[in-house]
């Protein structure tokens, strides 16, 4: 069974000159313990695809299905809290908290108690490879790869099911790509999770199994 | 309640020290002024309450308000209980006037005898123009109540007469007056000495009445003037001596037995006047800052989330419901407008006025505007769309 399918969905947005359709009649279904990716040019849809993915928007025709339920009857902000986790190109920490704390945030969502919150937080940021002296540093003290690293620990401690890198190399050096890859991959065949990568590097997308190419809004597998 | 909430507020120390003090100052300005509102109200009520308003019984072209000879019933309307105008006025001044000559001293000596029944009758003796009296042995202000033949002597007469040897305190005098028709020989015991070099001698009203009566058969005086007991029942004042006093007519010719009263209340009313003007225009001012606040509120929330937007997107990407940012974002700014308003209250009452009550309900509706503006601002900015944080980066 898959944890994600997507059913001849299509999306258009209005823009101040023209009425956009970003995707196109798309389908295809994404199970646990893969890792999927997403590549096409700018403007192709792919991120589309991702925020769709994520909840963050609505399908203007089509269904998507989580655990064969359809996400419309989803309350979209416990999906997004308990089974979907976002990781942006520019790492979006927030820049008030500390590594820690960013960590901590989504484990404090779900009312985890703090010093359980702390304690797991530390542990997911030991497991990217986070001193725990950098773990007190704000984001803005951290370098690219070190942020990216902690925006990967945060989307480990929600434990969700799916895992959407929107680029997550995109701002980063051969050598940290490298590593995120590897923590990505690691991600979807040990920890069993459905990871969904929206990347240019063919590089990159040349370890997924599975690529989706999109163009014009219209999916290519 | 979202993690890490007043962490937040912390960790921009400078932001939030200016939202605190900007609430600070406002809440200061409201109570500030306030407060001057009060002041001014309460100086008003002063004013209309206990503004002395003299009225003087004067003649009826309105030019002399002395050597009247006001007859007996004049003095009845002022000082019986029956006549209706004694229960608006307090503080009644009577003095009447005789001639007098000594008989055992110098001859060609004379002066005024005036009988008066309270020192404030005249300035000479009066504690509000400092007059300065020294009383015999055991004699004291209460000396004009009595019925007694006693009086006061200038300082200048007390050394003529040597008033330091106990028999000289007595004095023998030739009285006069031409209205009653009275001429008659009098002694008088000197209790007490005033400030001056006049020949003035000053007698008790009761002893001045009995002198009268038992010399004419009736009473009168020469000057009458009181004050207003009530301000606030003025105008009932005015109808009742409408009853007694005729108004002030300059074309008088021929003498007439009526009299006139000089209410001097052209201050009292300018005064009044001014002072609720000012209140008036001070309230106005109240309901502008209020607005004001409205507006402030709005802004300095506007300018502390609009950096925010990106983290309220994030925010919504974690599951964090719109209701949760909103109330979030609404907690942060409100927690520092609080802070900010405790401060200025605590300011307010330290320093600039200590015996004073807070303007509770001006607060509140300060507090309020604060809130109504803040969820404006609020509202607006973190209804954000999580999708747009993804639509940023494309």
């Amino acid at each position: 069974m898959s944890v994600l399918s997507i059913k001849e969905v299509s999306y258009q947005y209005k823009n101040k000159y023209q009425t956009v359709s970003a995707l196109d009649g798309i389908s295809y279904e994404f199970n646990l313990g893969k890792l999927y990716a997403v590549i096409g040019k700018s403007g192709s849809g792919k991120t589309t695809l991702l925020s769709l993915l994520a909840g963050l928007s609505v399908p203007t025709k089509g269904k998507i299905l989580f655990h064969e339920t359809a996400m419309t009857e989803l309350n979209l902000d416990e999906y997004r809290r308990d089974h979907a986790s976002v990781i942006y190109q520019n790492f979006n920490l927030f820049p008030l908290l500390t590594a820690k704390e960013n960590v901590m945030y989504p484990l404090l969502l779900k009312k985890m108690e703090k010093t359980k919150a702390r304690q797991q937080a530390e542990e997911k940021l030991c497991s990217v490879e986070l001193t725990k002296e950098k773990q007190k540093r704000m984001p803005a003290q951290l370098s690219g790869g070190e942020q990216q690293r902690v925006a990967i620990a945060r989307a480990l401690a929600s434990e969700a099911e799916i895992i959407l890198a929107d680029e997550p190399t995109g701002n980063l050096d051969s050598e940290n790509s490298k590593n995120i890859i590897n923590i990505l991959k690691e991600l979807a065949y040990k920890e069993k999770r459905c990871v969904i990568l929206v990347t240019h590097d063919n590089k990159a997308a040349s370890q997924a199994d599975s690529i989706l190419h999109i163009k014009d809004g219209k999916l290519e597998v | 309640m979202t993690p890490f909430l007043f962490t937040k507020i912390l960790r921009r120390p400078i932001l939030a020290f200016c939202s605190i003090l900007t609430s600070a100052i406002f809440c200061i300005l409201l109570c500030l002024l306030s407060d001057y509102v009060k002041r001014q109200k309460t100086e008003f009520e002063s004013v209309r309450d206990n503004f002395p308003i003299e009225c003087v019984v004067s003649n009826v072209e309105g030019t002399s308000t002395k050597n009247l000879n006001i007859p007996s019933q004049y003095i009845m309307y002022v000082t019986k209980e029956q006549y209706p105008l004694t229960s608006y006025i307090k503080n009644l001044c009577m003095t009447k006037n005789f001639s007098y000559q000594w008989t055992d001293i110098e001859r060609d000596n004379v002066g005024t005898m005036i009988g008066m029944n309270q020192l404030e009758c005249t300035k000479e003796l009066s504690s509000e123009y400092n007059g300065k009296i020294t009383f015999y042995d055991w004699y004291n202000e209460d000396f004009l109540k009595e019925e007694r033949a006693v009086c006061l002597v200038s300082t200048a007469m007390a050394q003529k007469i040597l008033i330091q040897e106990e028999e000289n305190r007595f004095l023998n005098l030739f009285v006069h007056d031409p209205f009653l028709q009275i001429k008659k020989e009098i002694t008088l015991q000197v209790v007490g000495e005033y400030e001056s070099k006049s020949s003035d001698l000053y007698i008790p009203w009761g002893y001045c009445c009995n002198f009268m009566l038992e010399n004419s058969d009736t009473i009168s005086c020469d000057s009458m003037s009181f004050l207003v007991k009530e301000n606030q029942k003025l105008n009932e004042l005015k109808k009742e001596a409408l009853n007694m006093f005729v108004s002030i007519d300059p074309t008088e010719q021929t003498p007439s037995y009526h009299f006139a009263l000089i209410i001097r209340d052209e201050i009292y009313f300018s005064t009044l006047l001014s002072l609720e003007q000012n209140v008036k225009r001070l309230e106005r001012i109240m309901p502008l800052l209020l607005g004001l606040t409205l507006g402030i509120g709005g802004l300095i929330s506007f300018l502390c989330v609009r950096t925010e937007k990106k983290s309220y997107a994030l925010m919504r990407t974690l599951g964090v419901t719109k209701k949760e940012v909103f109330l979030a974002s609404l907690s942060e700014q409100m927690v520092l407008e609080i802070i900010g308003e405790l401060t200025g209250i605590l300011f307010f009452l330290l320093t600039v006025s200590k015996n004073t009550s807070l303007p509770v309900l001006f607060l509140l509706l300060y507090f309020l505007c604060y809130f109504l503006g803040c969820c404006f601002a609020v509202y607006h900015t973190a209804k954000v769309s999580p999708a747009q944080l993804l639509r940023e980066e494309e």
